[in-house]
């Protein structure tokens, strides 16, 4: 069977996850070959983060560019600083519904416009803090995303990137971790 | 001799799993004044038969909580036919159509059950009459918000929850009517079917009984609440598969 989550038409186009069939072990073995071949021979990826970035100054009207929102999210869960939550929980939301990220955003993490999509690269590194919200919140909503947008990374292999190659790393790491806590432990 | 409840109700179905699932159940309440508006009715669909059976592990888990699955193999509309229950069909497939809001209307029902196809939202033109409406959801309200719950249930190692609420325009927002809780499979269950369809259906059976005696709970959900978005089939796989006993899955 082939992983079937994979389409180069995203992020324009929606990959669509209702009512996903059970296809059982061999499910699994798939999604873990569909990132390895993304991942090729950097199976150990070091991303070097600025821990110092100033937090986006959102007021009534303006628009933040994406990448200092994403800057600032990662370099304070790097940190482990303490932050507000509330837009990261609403981009994720915004995430859910449209599968994609723009350019910029207001403060209710609305974009400027929908027709101002951000590059892969902006998808990756919202990829990044994912993995690094999941690991501060252990909560299963932000690993679900975390899958959804790597499924878009791995998509466009020819636009693999350090960042893009991160969030697939950590998603695979928090799998596993995943697996053992459900599969191993719980059944000793 | 049962004594007839003095509240009427109303199904507002589509050709689903779900509404099968509910006219079985309600078939056998004798005790409830109750009528069917099928909607997107097909005359084709009459001879259309299901192919959906049970795995033996659903099975045994329904025995298990006392529950016996329906036959899905009957087309709905001979299930109607079958159960002699009073059904108005329309072929408009819109649920917020003039003609299905008018039609409700006209019958104003003290409830609306509502089972209508995946996806559709009502609008607000619903919930301007005097007829609540009662919607059967597969998780906890407010912390289980979404489609999908059920198997971020299993991964959060929670018992199955449904709960049976008074909808409102806002969605999963209502007043608790009812709320039941189920035991995690021991084994893999087929959920999206059986399981939800199933478990609705108990749900639904027991708010109708409260509502019956009076006895139905009134409080609303609490705003501070989690949204599950649709479950990544990775995340869905490892919730079933964790439901047995594997030493090693990969």
């Amino acid at each position: 069977m082939n992983y079937n989550y994979v389409d180069s038409r995203t992020p324009l186009k929606k990959i669509d996850y209702s009512y996903s069939k059970y296809y059982g072990e061999d499910f699994i073995r798939t999604w873990r070959m569909s990132r390895q071949e993304f991942l090729g021979r950097d199976s150990s990826v070091i991303l070097d983060v600025n821990s110092n970035v100033n937090p986006p100054i959102f007021n009534e009207k303006n628009f933040i560019d994406v990448d200092d929102i994403l800057d600032y999210w990662i370099a304070e869960l790097v940190a482990n600083r303490t932050f507000d939550h509330t837009q990261l929980w609403l981009l994720l939301k915004r995430f859910e519904v449209t599968k994609k990220i723009y350019n910029d955003y207001s403060a209710m993490m609305r974009p400027s416009s929908k027709e101002n999509l951000a590059p892969l690269n902006a998808f990756a590194k919202w990829g990044v803090v994912l993995g690094l919200f999941y690991e501060n919140q252990s909560k299963y909503q932000i690993l679900n995303a975390l899958i959804k947008v790597n499924d878009i990374l791995i998509s466009h292999p020819t636009q693999r990137n350090l960042l893009a190659l991160c969030s697939v790393r950590k998603e695979i790491d928090l799998v596993d971790e995943l697996i053992e806590k459900k599969f191993n432990a719980n059944h000793e | 001799m049962r004594i007839m409840s003095n509240k009427s109700f109303l199904l507002l179905c589509g050709n689903t799993n779900r509404s099968k699932f509910y006219i079985n159940l309600l078939a056998q309440r004798k005790d409830i004044d109750l009528e069917l508006l099928y909607y997107g009715y097909d005359p084709n669909d009459a001879d259309v038969k299901g192919s959906l059976v049970p795995s033996d592990s659903t099975v045994e888990y329904f025995n298990s909580i006392d529950y016996s699955l329906p036959d899905l193999n009957d087309s709905i509309i001979r299930l109607i036919q079958k159960t002699g229950l009073e059904c108005t069909y329309i072929e408009e497939s819109d649920v917020n159509s003039p003609l299905i809001l008018e039609i409700i209307k006209s019958k104003a029902p003290n409830y609306v059950i509502f089972s209508g196809y995946g996806g559709q939202i009502l609008n607000n033109e619903h919930f301007v009459y005097d007829s609540f409406y009662l919607h059967c959801h597969p998780g906890k309200l407010p912390s289980e918000r979404g489609s999908t719950t059920m198997y971020y249930s299993i991964l959060n190692d929670r018992d199955f929850t449904v709960t049976a609420f008074r909808m409102t325009s806002d969605i999963d927002a209502g007043s608790v009517v009812y709320e039941e809780s189920f035991p995690r499979p021991k084994g893999i269950i087929d959920i999206d079917v059986f399981g939800d369809c199933g478990m609705r259906t108990i749900t639904l059976g027991k708010a109708i009984d409260k509502i019956v005696q009076a006895e139905e709970y009134h409080y609303l959900p609490e705003t501070n609440n989690q949204e599950y978005y649709v479950i990544h089939p990775l995340l869905k796989h490892i919730s079933i598969l964790s439901l047995i006993k594997k030493k090693k899955l990969y």
